[in-house]
């Protein structure tokens, strides 16, 4: 079994982000867009931590990202559902493209 | 002497100018100028002006000349002057001009009597003294050709006289411009004369041609022009002199002269203004001598005119025209004695015409008014003595006879054969016409008649005594001449003959020919003219196409290109805006796809940049 | 008064008195404005005369009245600079007295719009006086351009009361010709000066001081055409002639005699200055070429003239036939040709202002201007008749004239020319123009006045006051003229 390079992370990484961002850009309910948003910052999350482990050595930036997103992930998340409710109380619809009036 | 000539020589030329301008002036100005003064003035005028120039006459000696001038041009060293020349041929013309004048202005007082504005008629004949006395008294050619002008000018002026009729001022409009061809001619020999002088000769004074020193001025052309030139300059001087004598090929203007009054025509167009030209040979003589080929044409000119205009005479039936004709062919007569350098001749036959043919005019019976047997009388003496029978005329014709050779005298006798045969043919006709009566008026008219009369038995008394004359062979044919006549009148063919020969009724055809060919082209050339400056030179259709081109280029720019700019930005403009527009979709994730995008493309310049830089900062 | 100043207050005056008529303080009585304009003008002549009679041509201070104004443009060297010599003023009088004739005949003549009338009468007198007064190049060009503006208003202005389009057109017309003229002229002009600045390193556009002697022929001959054409628009040269005669027609009479009068002469005098003043080599060897074109302008507008029927258009184009022999007389270059060329300007401007007014008489007591409806006025009008006859006996050239002398003068001067063959032949093929003159001169005199009279010419009165006092001093001047040369000969030297 060949070893497990830095690469290996970056493309699971990479996967994860661009789930993310296709389902963002082309979901058509505001539930799976948040999701996939979510997906973004785990995968940008997974990139930072690969990076802190093979690349970063004795500074531990990296890690320092990881406890960042955790906490912030969980409050932009909130938000984003408060802001959900607000909206689907206001148009009775989870169709994103309706919430274009803005 | 010299001082009671040179104080009063002008007065005699100014009297008739002074009185013309009181006559004009004064009625201009509405002064009233009572009709007997103006008479009393213009015969006080007239009387004046003959009684010196014969008195002048009688001293001036035949070489004496008396000369006083003022220069009249002056540019620089080019001087024309005026002034007075009297010679013994000068004072000939004067003295006959003046008598003549002074008796037809006598006649005219009672035959203008009913005429309106009589006083034009007066100021009018002393303008025409002036004139004459002023060109038979010039010194130079210069003075003559003004002088020259001034009397065609009161010809035309006298001719139209009755201005409100049609065919009198179209005949006088006529005369005048015939006569003007002549002058040109003149004034052109006059100005190559000038030239010849002013380049060539050694003193420039010599330019402005005068007659005291016409012989130099003749060798000195001859000498200095070619051959060719001064043919051409003595043609011009014979051109302007046979226009104005009425010879071949000009006389046609003589005949419409005769629509004048009957004084005009005798005085201006029979005795004195015809006599223009000969005045202008016998001064122009030493050219003529220089070149014998002109003096052999003025013969055949001469000889030519009076044998054609005879002719002509032969077969009128108006007594004017008749008499206009004879008019020629006795100047054309002149000219042959001139022309065999004959100047006494000349003279002596231009004297005893001048008296003759007035004489024959002055009698002449108005348009359906019976003839005076008096008028008659004297008539047939002037026609006998016109022939060269009787008086005068026949001492003048004997004199010229007795210079000639063979040939000169058949001529001679040939021509005063027509010339009796017209003369009483012309009695006859008049006489059939018109009828004879004895009239009882007393009018000035009888007075200036007879006066004639008595100047011509003068004349033939001063001539048989100072030459001889011998009865010759004119004599003979005129008395055929008249036995012919009276052969006809018996037959009853006098009438008829205008019919018969057309042609020298119509003088030949020349006027017609003239009238013809010369007024048409004058009217085409202009006409052709005219259109040709309207719509050649006038038609600026070329220009007007280039601006109208012009205006359509500056505003095809106007609208493509110009406009076409502004349009373009505008629809530029809008495109960009609709595609503005679609990307504004107000959808989030689009928008969220659109700044992936392009934080993306940044991340990947700014690494490729950093990579070159590092790469290539490395190296 | 210093002689000094006579000049720019001989010009300048009709110019005051110009914007004193136009401005609304000045009254607006036809009566008053009339008046006005004929003392200013009378005044004028009154000191033109007055000049005159101080001018001595042997004494060189009254010989040459010259006036420095000061430095105008000096980046080009231009001055305001005026000079009187003999010719100048000979034409000075010629124009007060015909300006002068013109404002009395003006009175029956206009009918409307008096103030602008006789503002711009008097604004173009002053710039045809500076014209013939002006010592500098540029001076001379801004007074050639002045005259246009006074010059298309009265042409083309509504004076009349009759309805007439067609003075507007012969306005435009008139003022589209002058202006290509005078543009091609500003041409030569602006190369003359910058040659006589490359040449003698002084820059200078005074006639004075104008060098031409270093500048090569090709540029001089290409100058002198240029002046040519710019002249030849003014004085007609026969393909730039078309402007004149509907200028000349349908403009009213006393602006017909100011324009046939004096304006034509300005070029004639241009020419004089420019060609034959400036420029001689070169117009030496042009001469000849321009005998040619004088000669085309004496007979053949002689010609056109004959077949013409209304009776103003036969005058202009008399005028124009005139004009050629002012030319011929000046292609002659020698002192005869000069003195019988500016006597022609002065004979020619009286016989033509004559004949424009008998014209103008006519046109308003029978309003018609054709030939063939004219006859047997004499009837009416014995004493314009009597005028028109000596005046057109004048125009023909009969002695005792004015005409006649310089008629003959040109012709002996055109033959005594040293220029050449051509000049001798021009001076003999113009001869025809005194019997082809006569022609039409007197086709419009039988044609217009002699015959029987006519019914609807019953009503028509003679010729009044004022008209009477033009004509005869018209008439007067020519008769002294034609008897006494030496009078004018004298000054003009």
């Amino acid at each position: 079994m060949a070893e497990i390079t830095l690469y290996h992370y970056l493309v699971i990484s990479l996967l994860l982000f661009i789930i993310g961002l296709v389902g963002s850009i082309m979901c058509k309910n505001i539930i799976k867009v948040l999701i996939c948003i979510e997906f973004i910052l785990a995968g940008v999350n997974i990139n930072f931590a690969a990076f802190a482990n093979y690349c970063g050595g004795a500074e531990g930036d990296g890690f320092v990202m990881i406890l960042f997103y955790t906490g912030i992930g969980a409050v932009e998340l909130a938000v984003a559902i408060y802001i959900f409710y607000f909206m689907y109380s206001k148009k009775q619809t989870d169709n994103v493209y309706q919430y274009g009036d803005l | 002497m010299e001082e009671l000539i040179s104080d009063n020589i002008y007065l005699i030329l100014l009297l008739p100018l002074w009185i013309f301008l009181i006559i004009m002036l004064g009625r201009f100005f509405s002064v009233y100028v009572n009709k007997a003064i103006i008479c009393g003035l213009s015969l006080f005028a007239s009387l004046s002006g003959a009684i010196s120039s014969l008195w002048l006459y009688g001293i001036f000696t035949p070489d004496k000349v008396y000369e006083s001038t003022f220069p009249f041009i002056k540019i620089n060293d080019f001087i024309i002057s005026c002034g007075l020349h009297i010679d013994r041929i000068a004072l000939i013309f004067v003295s006959t001009l003046f008598i003549i004048s002074f008796l037809v202005q006598l006649f005219s007082i009672s035959y203008m009597k009913n005429e309106k504005k009589e006083y034009r008629f007066y100021a009018l004949l002393n303008l025409f003294n002036f004139a004459l006395g002023s060109l038979f008294f010039s010194p130079n050619l210069f003075q003559t050709y003004v002088f020259w002008e001034i009397a065609g000018l009161v010809s035309y002026l006298l001719i139209g006289f009755d201005y409100l009729k049609h065919e009198k001022s179209l005949a006088s409009k006529k005369v005048f411009l015939i006569n003007r061809i002549g002058d040109t001619a003149f004034l052109a020999g006059i100005i190559m004369c000038s030239y010849i002088m002013y380049e060539y000769a050694p003193c420039k004074n010599l330019a402005e041609l005068s007659f005291f020193d016409m012989n130099t001025i003749s060798t000195l052309v001859s000498v200095y022009s070619s051959h060719f030139l001064f043919l051409i300059i003595c043609g011009l001087f014979i051109i302007g002199v046979v226009v104005k004598s009425a010879q071949i090929p000009f006389y046609p203007w003589l005949q419409d002269a005769m629509e004048a009054k009957l004084p005009v025509s005798a005085l201006l167009h029979s005795s004195t203004l015809v006599a223009l030209g000969v005045y202008l040979i016998i001064r122009m003589t030493p050219f003529l001598t220089l070149s014998p080929s002109m003096l052999k044409l003025i013969v055949l000119i001469g000889l030519l005119t009076a044998f054609v205009c005879s002719l002509s005479a032969s077969v009128q039936s108006h007594p004017k025209k008749a008499l206009a004709y004879s008019t020629s062919a006795q100047f054309g007569l002149m000219f042959f004695a001139i022309g065999t350098l004959n100047i006494k001749a000349g003279l002596i036959l231009f004297v005893a015409h001048a008296l003759i043919k007035s004489m024959l005019f002055l009698t002449l019976p108005e348009e359906n008014e019976k003839w005076d047997l008096t008028k008659f009388i004297i008539f047939v003496i002037g026609g006998l003595s016109l022939s060269g029978i009787i008086l005068s005329g026949f001492c003048s014709k004997e004199i010229f006879a007795c210079s000639l050779g063979l040939r000169g005298m058949t001529a001679l006798a040939i021509i005063s054969l027509l010339t009796a045969f017209y003369i009483s043919r012309l009695t006859i006709v008049i006489m059939k016409t018109n009828g004879l009566e004895k009239k009882n008026d007393t009018k000035t008219e009888y007075l200036s008649i007879i006066g004639l009369l008595l100047l011509n038995i003068l004349f033939c008394i001063c001539l048989a005594k100072s030459e001889s004359c011998k009865i010759t062979m004119p004599f003979l044919t005129a008395v055929f001449g008249i036995l012919i006549v009276f052969i006809l009148h018996l037959k009853n063919l006098l009438v008829q003959m205008s019919h018969t020969f057309p042609s020298c009724y119509n003088g030949f055809y020349l006027d017609k020919l003239y009238m013809t060919t010369i007024l048409d082209v004058y009217n085409k050339i202009a006409e052709i003219s005219a259109k040709f400056d309207i719509n050649i030179l006038s038609n600026y259709k070329p220009a007007q196409v280039l601006a109208r081109t012009g205006v359509k280029i500056a505003s095809f720019v106007e609208t493509y290109i110009m406009n076409g700019m502004v349009k373009c930005i505008t629809v530029c403009a809008k495109k960009l805006s609709t595609i503005d527009l679609r990307i504004q979709t107000g959808n989030i994730q689009r928008y969220n796809l659109y700044a992936f995008i392009i934080l993306t493309a940044i991340i990947v310049c700014l690494v490729i940049a950093d990579l070159t830089i590092i790469t290539g900062g490395g190296q | 008064m210093d002689i000094l100043v006579s000049i720019p207050f001989l010009i300048f005056l009709p110019m005051l008195a110009s914007l004193l008529v136009m401005s609304p303080l000045f009254t607006n009585n036809e009566i008053s404005i009339r008046r006005f304009t004929k003392s200013v003008c009378g005044f004028h002549l009154l000191y033109s005369v007055f000049l005159l009679a101080m001018f001595n041509p042997s004494n060189p201070l009254t010989s040459n009245i010259s006036f420095f104004g000061t430095d105008w443009i000096q980046a080009l060297g231009v001055q305001f600079a005026f000079k009187i010599d003999g010719i100048s003023l000979v034409l000075v009088l010629l124009t007060s007295f015909i300006f002068f004739m013109s404002a009395i005949s003006s009175k029956m003549n206009i009918r409307k719009n008096h103030k602008f009338y006789y503002s711009m009468l008097l604004l173009l007198m002053s710039a045809v006086l500076g014209i013939f007064t002006s010592n500098d190049m540029f001076v001379f060009f801004m007074f050639w351009e002045l005259e246009l503006i006074p010059a298309y208003f009265l042409i083309g202005g509504d004076f009349s009361l009759e309805e007439n389009s067609e003075n507007k057109k012969s306005a435009m017309k008139f003022v589209l010709f002058t202006f290509f003229g005078s543009m091609v002229m500003l041409l030569g002009i602006l190369m003359l000066h910058y040659y006589n600045y490359y040449t003698t390193q002084t820059l200078t556009a005074s006639f004075d001081n104008l060098f031409v002697n270093g500048i090569p022929m090709g540029i001089q001959i290409f100058i002198s055409v240029c002046f040519l054409i710019g002249f030849g628009v003014k004085l007609p040269i026969i393909p730039l002639h078309s402007w004149l005669p509907d200028a000349h027609t349908n403009a009213p009479s006393p602006i017909s005699m100011i324009l046939a009068g004096v304006m034509l002469k300005t070029g004639a005098y241009g020419i004089l200055k420019f060609n034959y003043q400036i420029m001689p080599d070169v117009f030496r060897i042009i001469a000849p070429i321009l005998a040619i074109f004088a000669l085309i302008n004496i007979i053949y507008t002689a010609f056109v003239a004959y077949a013409q029927t209304d009776i103003k258009r036969i005058v202009a184009y008399s005028s124009i036939s005139n004009m050629g022999l002012i030319l011929l007389g000046l292609c002659a270059y020698n002192s005869i040709g000069l003195n019988a060329s500016v006597f022609h300007m002065i004979a020619h401007g009286l016989v033509t202002a004559g004949l424009f007014m008998i014209c103008g008489i006519v046109y308003i007591r029978c309003k018609t201007r054709d030939i063939n409806s004219l006859g047997g006025i004499a009837s009416k009008m014995p004493r314009l008749f009597g005028f028109t006859t000596l005046i057109v006996i004048a125009s023909v050239g009969i002695p005792l004239f004015a005409p006649f002398i310089s008629e003959v003068l040109t012709i002996i001067s055109a033959m005594f020319s040293e220029l050449g063959m051509i000049l001798k032949i021009a001076s003999v093929l113009s001869l025809p123009l005194l019997i082809i003159s006569s022609c039409y001169m007197l086709k419009f005199l039988h044609n217009s006045f002699m015959g029987e009279s006519q019914t609807r010419f019953e009503k028509i009165n003679d010729i009044t006051v004022h008209e009477f006092v033009v004509l005869g001093s018209i008439t007067a001047l020519l008769l002294i003229f034609g008897i006494i040369p030496n009078v004018l000969l004298g000054i003009i030297g």
